[in-house]
């Protein structure tokens, strides 16, 4: 079956730029504001320093980043912080030439799954960058670069992205 | 102590405040289309016919509401009305106080399904009935966009 044989009035892009139909633009106001609660507050907090933040279970010994007030596998609170190195490993990644908005990109993104060097396998979604998308692993080294300190606000896009290292 | 923590400065309450981008195009259909077109170009307020169901319907489409079969006899209404329902808002809609109330009101026309929601103006709350004759007061035609808001409001008509 063709377009053209389906009920409806297909519609191109030139045809609103000509006028053949009358339509309006609008947008959802959409704003939130997300209290990320003390663990991640923390975390975030951190990362405006420069640092990756983790946390320790106490209980079960395991180290994860992005910390969390208690232990997801047994439950015990989580009193005990420190500092991870801003390397790890790539856990999984995808290459996207596909944005978020449906528009096409020659130059893909690469977003992956970060393992931090010191923590268990739980691990933060991020962007690679300074890497030819052939050349992205699993297991990969990859380390952090961060904004200038002065224009970091203490979100998840204080790391710029990550990039391979030896 | 980690579940319930105190914070002594309150810079250190974090929280994340972003958008989530939600744009929209809204085309108005066959129907609409017709009815925006002739508002927008002729200043006329069009009603379908259901030859099924014998009734006029506003806003105008292609098929009838009721019983599905196609309307192709359509006509315009004229640009007076009369008001079928109507309320008064004392707050806008980020619920801060207006500083005149704004009167919105369902406008029907007599013989015809449906009819428009839209501001009243020109007349004080406190004058506004149910069966009250109101007119449909048009933006200038160069500045008409095939919208609703085409119509600026009904007002009272003597």
């Amino acid at each position: 079956m063709k377009r053209e044989d389906l009920e409806g009035t297909p519609l191109k892009e030139s045809d609103f730029e000509k006028g053949k139909v009358l339509f309006y633009d609008d947008r959802l106001r959409t704003a939130y504001n997300w209290d990320a609660g003390v663990a991640m507050g923390r975390f975030l907090a951190g990362l405006k320093e420069g640092k990756i933040l983790g946390v320790r279970c106490n209980k079960c010994q395991r180290v994860v980043t992005p910390p969390r007030v208690f232990c997801e596998e047994c439950y015990s609170p989580i009193e005990e912080w420190l500092e991870l190195k801003d390397s790890g490993v790539v856990d999984s990644f995808s290459i996207c030439y596909v944005r978020w908005d449906a528009s096409r990109i020659k130059e893909p993104e690469i977003p992956a799954i970060i393992l931090f060097d010191g923590a268990d396998r739980a691990g933060i979604m991020h962007k690679l960058g300074e890497v030819d998308p052939k050349d992205v692993k699993i297991g990969m080294r990859v380390q952090a670069v961060w904004k200038p300190a002065k224009e970091r606000t203490g979100s998840i896009l204080d790391i710029k992205y990550f990039k391979p290292v030896k | 102590m980690p579940l319930i923590e105190k914070l002594e400065k309150n810079t250190e309450l974090k929280s994340v405040y972003m958008e989530i981008p939600l744009n929209h195009r809204y085309t108005l259909g066959v129907g609409g289309e017709k009815f925006f077109r002739s508002l927008k170009d002729d200043g006329e307020i069009l009603a379908s016919y259901c030859p099924e169901c014998e009734k006029w319907f506003l806003p105008p489409a292609i098929f009838c509401e009721q019983c599905f079969a196609r309307m192709e006899e359509w006509k315009d209404v004229g640009l007076s009305g009369v008001v079928v329902s109507f309320t008064v808002a004392h707050y806008d809609l980020e619920g801060k106080k207006l500083a005149i109330p704004q009167v919105y009101a369902l406008i029907g026309w007599p013989g015809v399904e449906g009819g428009l929601i839209h501001k009243l103006g020109d007349v004080k709350p406190e004058e506004v009935f149910i069966g009250m004759k109101v007119k449909a007061r048009l933006a200038q035609k160069k500045d008409r966009k095939g919208l609703i808001t085409d119509i600026l409001y009904f007002a009272p008509e003597k």
